[in-house]
């Protein structure tokens, strides 16, 4: 991908690949009997249409903003990763290992030291479980290997 | 329309434990508006779930979200006066002049004079919330589906206009946020859209996760992904507040104006409270820049648009309350947490719900109030607040943001929707999408639909209908002159510039 790739260029087709995606979609809605002359097809539709049209518009005429990924937007894709793996393992792991896992790494990537980011994580985790069970009263999930 | 329902608002919002919540709620708003990288929805998409799971009562939740949502507006001229960063969009207006005074050596007459306009317009706009909702109310009993079809696309239109240099990323935020809300059950029907067999799409992409994922998750990978420059220290605010009789007086007007911009900027859909401040300081630019101090530390361009952005929050409770119709982000939210209460807001809410929406108002003017006392002496410990850095502040919002969206629907998948929704808002926001759009284009969209839909049924097909009433009529002209005005008045300023310049050419021409 050049230097020069539009920002829009891309959107622009992505958001057209989802408006015939929609489209497809909106035609395979099966519905037996609509009170309305509508019926639940025709506004997805419409929509996908309005994006199509938007997607063209930003393909005729794209802003000049240009892909350009910073050293630290990397960062950002451990973020997603670090969150997609605190929130599967939060039934198994239970509450207070993913907050720990999740906080320290988050606090991490936000410029802290190991040992900073990991008390961040510990505090989180034992702050957060007492103030959420003992005074909300909000069951969160424990550690099933644990037990408590 | 008799104030009955306010005096029993007062009852209730006078209670010990609202009363702390109204506490509460402005010493949250005050911090996170201050706070650059949090805004007021993110605040209130994070406490929602969590007040929702706690059984705190209905009305009590109202007050903490709303007086989060306005205290917002005090904290945000905290951070631009001091630091000249805005501590929410409403507030980059107050930075134009308020920085240049903190700079000057009088940055406690800027969070003085700020902090009192703020609460004038505030309570300005209150006082205008309680006289007109219940008009608009009555005006809204008699709307059909015709008049909410058109009313929508109104917004829609305002939302456009004002969108900036790429309205067509505002109709694709509107038409995104749209289709997403189309996921799920159709209800005239009972066909199933876009569910992909996922039982627990069928109710629909969940509000509280959608809200979640796309404030507080897309704004933590925004602020990550930037490459977050330091910011600089606070301006040290000393000596005596010295705001001398001549300067209170130039304040009256500004203020008294960017009040009823704002209120008026608040109640059209969106508009809200970026607008309202720019429009407030253009206007007093244009009345009263004679020695052209303006941007060099007027008091008078401080005063203006604070006034404007605490009358825009109070403005716009009115159509969220007795149309079921949010006119910005917040309001939305707002709107979501009602509907989370299965309250449905709407013209019968004086009715079916005069309490709620009694405590709710009377508990503005508490609340304005709260946030004066707060913000006169106790500025110094927001000031302290602002500079806690991200890496303690961001994992907590995360954290509660897992919290929130856990303890509300106890499933894994529902947080993978908030992180999926969280990284597409990201990716939008980050290549120029507005996110208001987005979010009223989710929380409108199916109002659009069942009222073009039931519209459609009642008339059996005929599309006159929707032009048919007065009213839907008046609301086509409105967004006639919505589309066209704006392009027209750039159009002319860009030939009058041009034909300026072949008049007078440039020297090196």
């Amino acid at each position: 991908m050049g230097s020069d790739m539009r920002v829009d260029r891309i959107l622009g087709v992505v958001i057209l690949m989802v408006a015939a995606a929609v489209a497809i979609g909106s035609f395979g809605i099966e519905y037996s009997f609509s009170s309305d002359p509508l019926g639940p097809r025709a506004f997805p539709l419409a929509l996908a249409i309005v994006c199509a049209l938007c997607a063209l518009w930003l393909l005729a005429r794209p802003s000049l903003q240009t892909v350009a990924v910073s050293p630290s937007a990397y960062r950002s894709f451990g973020l997603v990763a670090v969150c997609v793996i605190s929130a599967a393992l939060f039934p198994f792991a239970g509450f207070r290992l993913s907050i720990f896992l999740l906080c320290s790494v988050t606090s991490w990537l936000f410029g802290a030291s190991m040992f900073k980011a990991c008390i961040v994580g510990v505090l989180n985790a034992i702050v957060l479980w007492l103030a959420f069970t003992k005074i909300f009263g909000i069951a969160l999930p424990p550690n099933p290997l644990l037990g408590f | 329309m008799s104030l009955d329902y306010l005096w029993q608002g007062f009852e209730i919002a006078f209670r010990f434990e609202n009363l702390l919540y109204a506490v509460v709620g402005c010493f949250v708003g005050t911090l996170v508006g201050a706070l650059p990288a949090l805004g007021p929805v993110t605040a209130i998409a994070l406490l929602l779930p969590i007040a929702y799971t706690s059984n705190v009562p209905v009305d009590s939740t109202l007050i903490l979200l709303a007086a989060i949502y306005y205290g917002c507006d005090y904290g945000g001229r905290i951070t631009s006066i001091l630091v000249n960063v805005p501590g929410d969009t409403g507030a980059v207006v107050t930075a134009f002049d308020g920085y240049p005074m903190a700079r000057k050596g009088r940055a406690k007459d800027a969070l003085a004079i700020s902090a009192i306009t703020s609460f004038v317009g505030g309570i300005l706009a209150v006082i205008g919330l309680t006289a007109f909702a219940p008009m608009l109310a009555k005006l809204a009993i008699r709307f059909g589906p015709a008049e909410y079809f058109v009313l929508i696309l109104f917004a829609f239109s305002t939302l456009t206009s004002f969108a900036g240099e790429q309205p067509v990323k505002a109709i694709l935020g509107c038409a995104l946020g749209s289709l997403l809300a189309t996921v799920g059950l159709d209800p005239t029907t009972g066909a199933y859209r876009f569910t992909f067999n996922e039982p627990q799409l069928y109710e629909g992409i969940d509000m509280v996760a959608f809200i979640i994922g796309l404030f507080a998750i897309a704004e933590i990978l925004l602020v990550l992904a930037s490459d977050e420059k330091r910011m600089q220290a606070p301006i040290a605010y000393e000596g005596r507040i010295s705001i001398s009789a001549d300067e209170a007086k130039a304040c009256v007007g500004p203020t008294l104006r960017g009040s009823f911009i704002g209120f008026i900027a608040g109640i059209l859909p969106g508009a809200g409270s970026t607008i309202a401040s720019m429009l407030s300081y253009s206007i007093e630019k244009q009345l009263g820049d004679r020695n052209g101090t303006f941007g060099h530390g007027d008091i008078r361009g401080v005063a203006g648009p604070e006034a404007a952005n605490n009358g825009s929050a109070g403005g716009s409770f009115a159509p969220m309350l007795t149309l079921g119709v949010p006119g910005s982000a917040t309001t939305a939210v707002m709107l979501g947490a009602l509907l989370l209460y299965n309250v449905q807001p709407g013209p019968q809410i004086f009715i079916t719900q005069p309490d709620l929406v009694g405590a709710l108002i009377a508990s503005m003017y508490v609340g304005n109030v709260i946030l004066l006392i707060m913000n006169l002496p106790m500025i110094g410990l927001f000031v302290r607040m602002v500079s806690v850095p991200n890496w303690i502040l961001m994992p907590t919002i995360l954290a509660l943001g897992f919290i929130g969206v856990y303890s509300v629907f106890l499933s894994v998948l529902s947080m993978m929707l908030m992180l999926a929704i969280g990284v597409v808002g990201f990716i939008l926001r980050a290549t120029g999408f507005g996110v208001a759009p987005i979010m009223l284009g989710f929380v409108l969209g199916k109002i659009l639909e069942t009222n073009l839909r039931n519209g459609l049924a009642t008339s059996n097909g005929d599309v006159t209908y929707f032009f048919s009433s007065v009213t839907s009529q008046i609301l086509w002209v409105l967004i006639l002159a919505v589309l066209v005005l704006p392009p027209i008045f750039k159009w002319r300023r860009a030939l009058k510039e041009a034909t300026a310049r072949t008049a007078a050419p440039q020297p090196e021409a």
